[in-house]
């Protein structure tokens, strides 16, 4: 192919684009890592409020695991239509992703006004400092994934899937397995492992 | 322009197998937190590696690359780089903690 020769603006721009997205995800990668250090040693933390394993109900922490699950999954398969450039189907998926991550927001809105009620906010303790601060960063993340998944998709109620497009779809797919990504962390280091200690 | 697809961008297989492991790593370890079997914490926190490592190949494509690795390289000095920070952090933290006792 030529392209192994000569520079290629076209491709080049792509594979950059992708490079230099994956690159600012792994920095995303650090504040969580920071976060994560902060809570490792703020756990126990609770000044004698109640420790949040009694608070925590798994059942709900499983279905927002499988809500993300789910947009990782159909944002991956949406970008399968969108390298094949067939419009509908990223439509459809996207639109999936997009409902999955409201849905997602719905349930850690219900859990955290549950701990509101409760009179436990971020400014009751270090650990709940820590826990707010953490999982309501993801949660931002996800509002963000969620505008952009809005902006991305405007465009293709009347046009047609562009390379330009292609580079933009590919990142926010990335950004949603990303988001995915963490959630594990904090799901299993959180909630979980917060219930068995 | 077809160039710039690379074979596991359009293969479908790839998320589903991805999602269908993904659910079966999150049971696993939900079913040992409810259960509150023994050795339940490394556990649960092995099977987190285990999927974070498949969602990274499996959803992302970062290890499947050819050569030159950029992706993985970046992610593995990211990790270094994390390791060190965190762990660093949660030692002198540790250490501290530990002397304000005495």
């Amino acid at each position: 192919m030529a392209s192994e020769h000569y520079p290629d603006p076209h491709h080049d721009t792509y594979d950059k684009t992708l490079f230099g997205f994956w690159v600012y995800l792994l920095t995303d990668l650090m504040v969580f890592g920071s976060l994560f250090a902060t809570f490792a040693v703020l756990r126990s933390s609770t000044m004698g409020m109640p420790h949040p394993r009694e608070l925590f109900y798994l059942p709900l922490t499983l279905l927002e695991t499988f809500c993300l699950l789910i947009t990782a999954f159909t944002s991956g398969m949406a970008n399968t239509y969108v390298h094949k450039r067939e419009k509908r189907g990223t439509i459809v998926y996207y639109a999936l992703t997009f409902l999955f991550g409201l849905l997602f927001l719905y349930l850690m809105q219900d859990e955290f006004s549950r701990l509101f009620a409760l009179g436990l906010d971020w400014t009751k303790s270090a650990y709940l400092s820590i826990f707010f601060t953490l999982v309501g960063t993801l949660g931002l993340h996800v509002v963000v994934a969620l505008l952009w998944t809005l902006v991305l998709l405007y465009p293709l109620i009347s046009h047609e899937i562009t390379p330009v497009s292609i580079r933009r779809l590919t990142c926010l797919k990335m950004f949603w397995q990303f988001i995915n990504l963490v959630w594990v962390f904090i799901f299993t280091l959180v909630y979980l492992v917060g219930v068995l200690s | 322009m077809n160039e710039l697809t690379h074979q596991w961008n359009t293969d479908k297989k790839l998320p589903i197998i991805a999602f269908l492991l993904s659910i079966l790593f999150t049971a696993l370890s939900f079913f040992f937190a409810y259960r509150e079997l023994p050795f339940a914490i490394p556990a649960i926190v092995i099977f987190a590696f285990c999927q974070g490592i498949l969602q990274l190949t499996l959803f992302l494509h970062i290890g499947i690359e050819k050569k030159p690795r950029w992706n993985l390289m970046m992610l593995l000095f990211t990790l270094l780089i994390l390791v060190v920070v965190v762990g660093g952090s949660m030692w002198i933290m540790y250490n501290l903690n530990y002397q304000m006792m005495q």
